[in-house]
């Protein structure tokens, strides 16, 4: 009767090695260094290379279109400012520090920015560019991409209020606004600001910038190999040029499994975002290692679509707020311990309002379930669509759903791919989205961005006239202490409103060999400080 | 056949044959009445005790959002063991018949199935199933009709080479004689006689079917949540929560294993008591 026995003994061994799925080969315990010296006032020692793991692969490289790169292509370039980092920032705060702007004027109307460039500052020494040095003619250029219409430009809401751009003369450059906007210095620090040679190259596939670090080498899904820009123009503590490592290389590691049997077995130097309780783990079994702890900023959230016919009345989205208990949904996003999140995050404590003074953030069963019947929508059936990874959306989904049970709301799970998500969302053709919030440290992103109903972010028909008159006054105050009640009046209205179901964010933590020194916090989409590491070996 | 009490004897004699039948009627029981024993249902969640390990309260330890994994292994057996059954029980049916047909008839029928099954067969089982479920859309429902599709052509093959070996004997060559036709003959003497065979093939392919829903389910392809399944237990949040939490996945994939192994030997046992070369050694 054929049938051989050794298919079935694979079978089992399948079986099995599903279960052990995520396990990595077994690690093996991190040759511990000699116990680090004096702490503080080590001299900083220069050289050597790190190994940091990322989970996804970027889309393409071109900072004005759209990329998902943003830790890659960070370190190869920089802005006209950026934001400072250091022990003296407190987490969710920032301070504009200059960059390849060595100064700047703000006129008394505050529409007219100039910008005094750094003179001397050199593109790296990469063909075509060849080293040459960078002048306002690169920064408007450069402004101009970020400006452009095309449809992959999504982040062109970070800086429309910019009307003209003039070349002043070699190292000047004016840019006039249509009106006063507060978080334009911000937003020029983001990595969407990137500063880029003007060329025809195409930037989706080469970066070349005036980085500390430049691009050698990319072999997609595997790793980005990057060495020292020895040109650099900002110096070091040590009075040399940054930054003090010869290099560094992003390994792309898609399992957060495997991620950390690499830290652990000492493969990778560094990682980035990982969640409390596993890291909690992590340095149970290698206290040696050293860990930064931070509120995210992402916030995890279902996007509801405002042009659903379900999801249409107002009454229902505050239902589904109503319905669901943050808290436990935050918790369950750190395995155990998380931040709830209004509009804004927590994290950006300047303007976070507290969740506690937000409507519809409670969970009240019976006003739900009054809410659904007034609205006249009793046995609703919603579908929310997700992708795999990262696998807070379906943690989130999967804790919603018995809450929304309770008030007679079934909630489905689709799985889709990357791309169709992004294809669904930019057509607006789904019901409920499940996503995070583009991470920043200006509130804007998280207000107009998302909001406004003529912005290139809003893709879930979001419209309300006394919303949008807020979230435009807002941009144009420029008095700090205005804008921040204005941004109060925001999010007290979008909680009202709740277009965006925010949850919350867990505790995320950065862990890094003991011999990784010169660690700054940054919030994703800030530059991240590569620069600034040394290593003491 | 033999009677009862002669099963349990020949039963005895083999421990592991024993063995595979006692798994197969607990995971058929867990799977029946379980879900009324266990502790918790296995959808509520608990704040209070997100991956918690195993307690007294959670034999099993908790999951990520605070679901009892044993309440959820044992949920998850039905989902697993009725998709196997269910695509079996097609596959069996589509592939003893396309088998048999192919086997007595010949010619260019025989040629015209085999082809079809070369070509079945010549695809990965997984990589087929991801194809059609592509095609037809995820669920549980389609779930049964992709795997008894890729369950068919094996099954097909095997019930043909032994229609092939009955076929040629001595009382089909004279029940054609006395000019039964072929409806009969396939009916009365043919089907009879394959029997066997075709019970020990539904049964190894049980476990075949419970892995590869098992795999499709950890792919995202099978039960979706928040059903538990054993495979889509496997796969999810679980993975990340492997290193710090591996009760979440080592529970549901001990179910996997334990239900693969417990069909496979009882298909072995149902080979060795068919065999009469087998028989007369005991």
């Amino acid at each position: 009767m054929g049938l051989g026995r050794r298919p079935r003994i694979v079978g089992i061994f399948i079986a099995l090695l599903m279960a052990l799925t995520a396990c990595a080969p077994a690690s093996t315990p991190t040759p511990t260094p000699s116990a680090s010296g004096s702490p503080g006032k080590t001299a900083i020692k220069r050289g050597g290379t790190v190994t940091l793991a990322f989970s996804v692969d970027p889309n393409h490289l071109d900072p004005h279109k759209g990329t998902t790169a943003q830790n890659f292509v960070s370190l190869v370039y920089d802005g006209l400012t950026e934001f400072k980092t250091g022990p003296d920032v407190a987490p969710g705060t920032h301070i504009i520090e200059p960059a390849l702007a060595e100064r700047w004027e703000i006129s008394p109307d505050g529409k007219t920015y100039t910008f005094f460039l750094r003179k001397g500052v050199k593109f790296q020494d990469v063909a075509p560019i060849n080293g040459r040095e960078m002048t306002a003619d690169d920064v408007a250029f450069s402004l101009g991409r970020m400006l452009s219409t095309d449809a992959e430009n999504i982040k062109r809401d970070l800086f429309n209020a910019i009307t003209k751009v003039d070349v002043v003369d070699t190292y000047t450059v004016k840019v006039t606004l249509s009106q006063p906007f507060a978080p334009l210095l911000a937003n020029l620090a983001t990595v969407f600001a990137s500063i880029v040679p003007k060329s025809e190259l195409n930037f989706k596939n080469v970066a070349i910038g005036t980085g500390p670090f430049l691009l050698k080498d990319i072999q997609r899904q595997t790793k980005y190999v990057y060495v020292k820009n020895p040109s650099y123009w900002k110096e070091g503590a040590d009075g040399k040029p940054l930054p003090y490592l010869d290099g560094f290389t992003q390994v792309i590691i898609a399992d957060e499994g495997t991620r950390t049997s690499a830290l652990r077995s000492g493969q990778i130097d560094f990682t980035d975002l990982l969640v409390d309780n596993l890291a909690q783990q992590i340095l149970k079994s290698n206290p040696a290692l050293v860990d930064e702890k931070f509120p995210g900023n992402f916030s995890v959230m279902v996007r509801l679509n405002a042009g659903d016919p379900a999801l249409k009345d107002v009454r229902v989205r505050q239902a589904i707020s109503l319905a669901i208990d943050r808290q436990a949904i935050a918790n369950a996003l750190g395995g155990g311990t998380g931040i709830v999140n209004g509009p804004i995050p927590t994290a950006l404590t300047d303007y976070a309002v507290p969740v506690g003074d937000l409507a519809n953030f409670k969970q009240d069963v019976t006003k739900a379930k009054q809410l659904l019947a007034d609205a006249g929508a009793s046995g609703l059936k919603l579908t929310a669509i997700l992708q795999r990874s990262p696998q807070n959306r379906q943690i989130m989904l999967e804790a919603m759903q018995p809450m929304l049970k309770a008030v007679g709301i079934d909630l489905q799970l689709q799985f889709v791919e990357p791309a169709e998500l992004a294809k669904r969302r930019l057509e607006r053709s789904y019901q409920l989205l499940a996503d995070n919030l583009t991470p920043s440290v200006e509130p804007d992103t998280y207000t107009y961005v998302e909001y406004h109903s003529k912005s290139s972010g809003n893709v879930g028909n979001y419209s309300d006239a006394a919303l949008d008159q807020l979230l435009e006054k807002q941009r144009a105050t420029v008095d700090a202490a205005q804008r921040k009640q204005i941004l109060r009046d925001i999010q007290l209205k979008l909680a009202e409103l709740q277009y965006i179901i925010t949850t919350g964010d867990p505790y995320y933590h950065s862990i890094f060999q003991p011999y990784v020194k010169g660690f700054r916090f940054s919030f994703v989409n800030q530059r991240i400080p590569m620069k600034y590491i040394w290593l003491d070996k | 056949m033999r009677s009862a009490r002669t099963v349990m004897t020949w039963l005895l004699r083999r421990p592991l044959a024993l063995i595979s039948v006692a798994i197969v009627v607990g995971l058929v029981l867990a799977a029946l009445v379980g879900p009324v024993f266990v502790p918790y249902d296995p959808l509520a969640q608990d704040p209070a005790v997100q991956a918690k390990g195993p307690t007294a309260a959670h034999p099993f330890g908790t999951d990520y959002v605070g679901r009892d994994v044993l309440s959820r292994v044992v949920e998850g057996a039905r989902p697993s063991l009725a998709i196997g059954l269910a695509s079996v029980s097609l596959a069996v049916v589509a592939g003893s018949a396309l088998g048999m047909i192919s086997g007595y008839l010949g010619g260019a029928v025989d040629l015209l199935i085999q082809r079809l099954v070369d070509i079945l067969l010549t695809l990965p089982g997984l990589v087929l199933a991801l194809a059609l479920l592509a095609i037809v859309g995820a669920g549980s429902a389609t779930l049964v009709g992709v795997v008894a599709v890729v369950l068919t052509p094996g099954i097909a093959r095997v019930v043909r080479s032994a229609t092939l070996v009955v076929a040629t004997s001595g009382y089909v060559e004279s029940a054609r004689a006395v000019g039964a036709r072929d409806r009969r003959i396939l009916v009365r003497h043919i089907y009879p006689n394959v029997l066997p065979t075709i019970l020990v093939l539904a049964t190894l392919n049980i476990g075949n079917a419970i892995l590869l829903e098992a795999a499709l389910s950890f792919l995202g392809l099978g039960v979706q949540p928040p059903q538990p399944s054993w495979g889509n237990m496997l796969s999810g949040p679980a993975r990340a929560y492997f290193e710090v939490a591996p009760w979440m996945a080592l529970f549901p994939g001990l179910g996997v294993s334990l239900a693969v192994l417990g069909f496979n030997l009882v298909g072995d046992t149902l080979r060795d008591a068919f065999d009469p070369r087998l028989q007369r050694m005991t």
